[in-house]
């Protein structure tokens, strides 16, 4: 589903580059659920953006869905993710303006889903998620896990091949992480959604089936579970 | 999704309340003082369209031929209207009409009712639409005066009578009572016409007023033509001008004539000084300018206030484009929320406005046609501020949907969101404004203060000033009797008094070592004008009641003696002031050939004229004469009553005249009426301007605190101090307001130094007005940015130091 071919990405600083990804290799399977590790700076969150396409490497070849990412244009790339990857993040990024439901809603607006269809899949996914009686309240009166599990359940709601999580789990108590860590392994299983998460810990990394370990930009090692 | 949009709007307003209300007053301000100046503009544009004829209708205006330069007036002969009516087909009528001030004997008051009254004849029906209430007023009585009062009118004067068909006299001031028939009641005549009048009295014209004469002499009047429909006026004015120099009797007239068009007689008449419901283009196309500015700063300031919050809005610009939103639909969402302001603002404004339409109408000294209630005109509004906040919402929604989608991973702004140019000259902008229009205020302020407490040469307060007036043989015996009232100190008649003009005549004489001719004022009084003015006596004497010489009635000796009237009047004795004497070289007790009359005291010099004009020379003659105004000089501590005390005595001594009187300090006063007005003006406009300027600064520091906020942070762990950081932040702006000094100062300066130009006698502009103006505007510019710099300064480093 995912291939990345010698990806580099660096930057220019004086006369020197300085490496975030040095010349990564890597390709990921329908399916799969994998945790990229590795200490602070050493590329994770790069390769995350770059994969979510919200990022460009400097050099290098990027193919998702048997597409060339490298060679489509801007607007090309934004249909690419729009369609098939969902988003979570370790700040929830919810928009504070909106209620639990609006947050969940606002993808398929921007899909132009029409407003019953978009009524039936909210209303399926607050349900999936044991959230109904919180459909109304605005972000700031739910609590981190809870705020995750909107975060997540939005990130679902286009129904993505593929989900990508920047240290999901990193705001959380370790109660609330390992919910939502069971959560993910649910969704990676029952519903096929291949995942990409990055974590520090150990503990949740083992959810996956493949761990991935860089160090300096490259791959240092792989695992597989 | 545009309700949606709406509803998320909303939401961020309540959250933001400090922000909203920021925006919103300073938005609906704006919007506010244009309203009113739009209100304004539109009632003055409004004037004399609504009559069903005004297009056909034109005033003749007389240009007199004879003398160079531009002389046209607002009159011309009597008899012109109706021989052109009699020459040319193309008029389908004429009408004589004019304003004028009338006081008629109604009710208890003895001085009657003034009423403005449109005098006019009885064509006036086939020029004005008035709707006839009550009565036939059209069909004309003979022998009287016809008036048709309003509606209003008889409301106010004749509540449950009916007084058509009753008879009313004038109270006039000179001459004998004249009789009115009220032979009808009309509608209300409208406020935006320049014919703005009470009543309508129709006169008949004599057939002799009629004649034309071919040798160019007359009564003059104001006359207005209705021209047939279809009749091009530019070219019936030449048919005219054509036929009237075939039809006087020297080859080239004296006059000619042009017609100006009903609607352009309000806002056009620079020309005609006499007519008193005038506007101009000029005070229009200024209200104009003002309201454009305002509008312009409110929308900069707008655009400023809410691309500030980019650092808010960046998360979830971030968020919105993960989620799959494209730049459009973000656009469009901003754009929303702009208009959503503004039409907010935009309420709030048309309540402000209109709690403000009194103080305006106040102001311009008449009502307001067009106001914020009119439908019309609010529709207008509406599509004009729709217009307007597209246009301004546009911008900052283009600049808030800018960040890209990775931005929600930082919390700094990428580079090309930075403080730009444009927004620093903007400050710099509306802060020269600003400074400029305060410097102004300051000026108009300490000039008017110099003239209010200037010594003027007499002694302004507790002076009271009876109307003009042909006294009669009683005049002595009455001022007699004024001065025994308690409270009165001396009386006098005089052919003069202060504020109106320089004196009761002037001669141009040559003067040794002057070029051209200098204008000598002369003022005719009684023995007890000096001491009644209170002038202050420098050498000889004032005149004295018991000297022979100084209570002689020179109208009296016109008929009787001229060789001894002539000889006499050579040897009267005069008061000179000190500018005088030394301006043309005069001596006490001795005669100069171009003067008539012997200087016998030299007084401190005293204007009898406004401040604005220049010292001139001024001869007090002494002359007993029963016409005048009457002056009475009040004591100091007089008791409350003192007016009611002489207008009781004048009523006994003078019972058909009206008690017209004036203080002296208050007429004074009145010469410097536009310059009052102005600083008026200034003070409101520099309030709002200062107000708006402040509001885009604030909304200046906030973006730049914002940005600044790491730097600020990594500054307090290192140890700066709150006050060091304050200023560090501060520094910036007050660079701006210097430099907005810089370039207000002389430009300010420069006008106002003209505007000073008007007054003979006026204030030097020192350097400490320009550093109060610009001392006052850094001090709010200052507070302003404080409120965030400090804030910023205060935030705990820990919290803007932590990434992610």
């Amino acid at each position: 589903m995912l291939s990345l071919q010698h990806i580099s990405k660096y930057y220019q600083t004086g006369g020197n580059k300085a490496y975030v990804l040095n010349d990564l290799s890597l390709d990921i399977d329908q399916g799969e659920f994998v945790s990229i590790m590795g200490p602070s700076g050493s590329g994770k969150s790069t390769l995350l953006n770059i994969i979510g396409m919200l990022d460009e490497p400097t050099n290098g070849y990027h193919y998702f869905m048997e597409q060339p990412v490298h060679q489509l244009k801007e607007k090309q790339r934004s249909a690419l993710y729009k369609q098939y990857i969902g988003f979570v993040f370790q700040a929830y990024h919810l928009i504070d303006e909106l209620t639990v439901y609006e947050n969940i809603e606002t993808p398929l607006i921007y899909q132009n889903i029409k407003g019953a269809e978009r009524k039936a899949l909210v209303a399926d996914m607050l349900d999936r998620f044991n959230i109904v009686g919180k459909k109304d309240l605005f972000p700031a009166q739910l609590s981190g896990g809870q705020q995750q599990l909107v975060g997540i359940a939005r990130a679902l709601i286009g129904k993505p091949k593929l989900l990508l999580a920047d240290e999901p789990t990193g705001n959380l108590n370790s109660k609330q992480g390992e919910e939502i860590m069971e959560l993910f392994s649910k969704i990676n299983k029952e519903d096929g959604v291949t995942i990409i998460q990055v974590t520090h810990s150990e503990k949740n990394a083992e959810y996956g089936s493949r761990i991935i370990n860089l160090l300096d930009g490259r791959i240092e090692s792989t695992t597989t579970l | 999704m545009f309700t949606k949009n709406l509803l998320i709007t909303w939401r961020g307003l309540w959250r933001n309340k400090t922000y909203a209300a920021i925006n919103l007053i300073g938005l609906s301000v704006g919007l506010a003082a244009c309203l009113l100046v739009a209100a304004i503009v539109i009632d003055e544009l409004s004037y004399d369209k609504q009559w069903s004829k005004a297009k056909q209708i034109y005033r003749i205006i007389s240009v007199n031929n004879r003398v160079k330069g531009d002389d046209r007036f607002p009159q011309t002969f009597t008899g012109l209207g109706p021989t052109l009516k009699k020459e040319f087909p193309e008029l389908e009528d004429y009408c004589r009409m004019q304003v004028v001030g009338d006081r008629l004997k109604i009710g208890a008051n003895s001085d009657g009712v003034a009423v403005k009254n449109l005098l006019a004849e009885a064509s006036v029906w086939n020029f004005l639409d008035l709707k006839v209430t009550k009565g036939n007023p059209k069909k004309f009585v003979a022998g009287y005066a016809n008036l048709v009062i309003t509606e209003k009118f008889m409301q106010q004067h004749f509540k449950g009578q009916d007084p058509v068909g009753k008879i009313y006299y004038t109270i006039p001031e000179y001459g004998d009572p004249q009789p009115y028939l009220i032979t009808g009641v009309v509608k209300e005549l409208p406020v935006n016409t320049h014919l703005r009048a009470d009543v309508i009295s129709i006169v008949a014209y004599r057939t002799s007023d009629d004649q034309l004469a071919k040798e160019e002499y007359g009564t003059f009047n104001t006359q207005y033509l209705l021209l047939k429909p279809g009749t091009d006026a530019g070219r019936f004015a030449k048919k005219v001008n054509n036929w009237y120099a075939g039809f006087t009797a020297p080859k080239k007239p004296g006059y000619s004539y042009q017609f100006q068009p009903l609607e352009d007689v309000y806002l056009r008449s620079d020309f005609a000084e006499v007519q008193d419901v005038h506007g101009s283009m000029r005070s229009l196309y200024i209200f104009i300018a003002v309201a454009a500015l305002l509008l312009v700063i409110a929308c900069f300031n707008f655009m400023t206030l809410t691309t500030s919050r980019i650092f808010t809005r960046m998360q979830e610009t971030g968020v919105r484009k993960v989620l799959g939103a494209s730049k459009g639909q973000l656009i469009s969402r901003y754009i929303t929320e702009s208009v959503l302001f503004f039409v907010i603002a935009f309420v709030l404004a048309i309540g402000a406005a209109s709690l403000f339409i009194p103080y305006v109408e106040a102001y311009l000294g008449h009502a307001l046609v067009f106001n914020v209630y009119n439908i019309g005109f609010v529709g207008m509004a509406i599509l004009a501020m729709l217009l307007v906040s597209l246009l301004t919402g546009i911008y900052p929604a283009w600049y808030l949907s800018r960040p890209g989608p990775m931005t929600i991973l930082r919390s700094q702004l990428p580079s090309g969101f930075k403080l730009n140019w444009l927004k620093r000259s903007l400050v710099v902008g509306q802060f020269v404004i600003s400074i400029g229009i305060i410097i102004a205020t300051l000026v108009v302020h300490y000039q008017l203060n110099y003239i209010d407490t200037a010594d003027v040469g007499f002694d302004k307060n507790n002076l009271v000033k009876l109307n003009y007036n042909n006294w009669g043989p009683g005049a002595e015996a009455f001022k007699q009797r004024l001065r025994q009232l308690p409270g009165v100190e001396n009386v006098s008649i005089s052919s003069w008094s202060p504020g109106e003009g320089p004196g009761n005549m002037s001669t141009e004489i040559s003067v040794p070592g002057q070029s051209g001719k200098v204008v000598v004022n002369y003022i005719r009084g009684d023995a007890d004008l000096p001491a009644t003015l209170k002038v202050k006596l420098k050498s000889g004497r004032l005149f004295d009641r018991e000297m022979r010489t100084d209570v002689v009635n020179f109208d009296s000796l016109m008929m009787v003696d001229e060789i001894k009237l002539n000889k006499m009047m050579k040897t009267r004795p005069v008061i000179i002031t000190d500018y005088t004497a030394g301006f043309l070289g005069l001596k006490l007790n001795s005669r100069t050939a171009n003067i008539e009359g012997i200087p016998v005291g030299v007084i401190s010099n005293f204007h009898n004229q406004s401040l604005h004009f220049g010292m001139k020379p001024c001869i007090i003659r002494a002359d007993k004469s029963n016409e005048g105004y009457i002056l009475i000089r009040l004591k100091q501590n007089h008791p409350s009553n003192s007016l009611a005390t002489i207008n009781a005595l004048f009523k006994s001594t003078y019972p058909e005249k009206p008690f017209l009187y004036k203080w002296v300090s208050d007429v004074v006063n009145d010469q410097y009426k536009n310059e009052a007005k102005l600083k008026q003006l200034f003070f409101s406009f520099s309030m709002l301007i200062v107000f708006l300027a402040c509001l885009g600064l604030f909304g200046l520091i906030t973006f730049t605190t914002q940005q600044r906020v790491k730097e600020i942070g990594i500054r307090k762990v290192l140890g700066a101090s709150v006050t060091s950081i304050t200023a560090m932040l501060s520094a910036d702006f007050v660079k701006l307001v210097m430099l907005a000094l810089l370039i207000a100062a002389p430009l300010a300066g420069y006008i106002m130094a003209q505007w000073l130009q008007d007054f003979a006698f006026r204030i030097s502009l020192s350097w400490w007005m320009f550093a109060l103006a610009g001392g006052m505007a850094l001090l709010i510019a200052i507070v302003t940015v404080s409120t965030q710099a400090v804030k910023a300064a205060l935030a705990n480093p820990v919290k803007s130091l932590r990434s992610e």
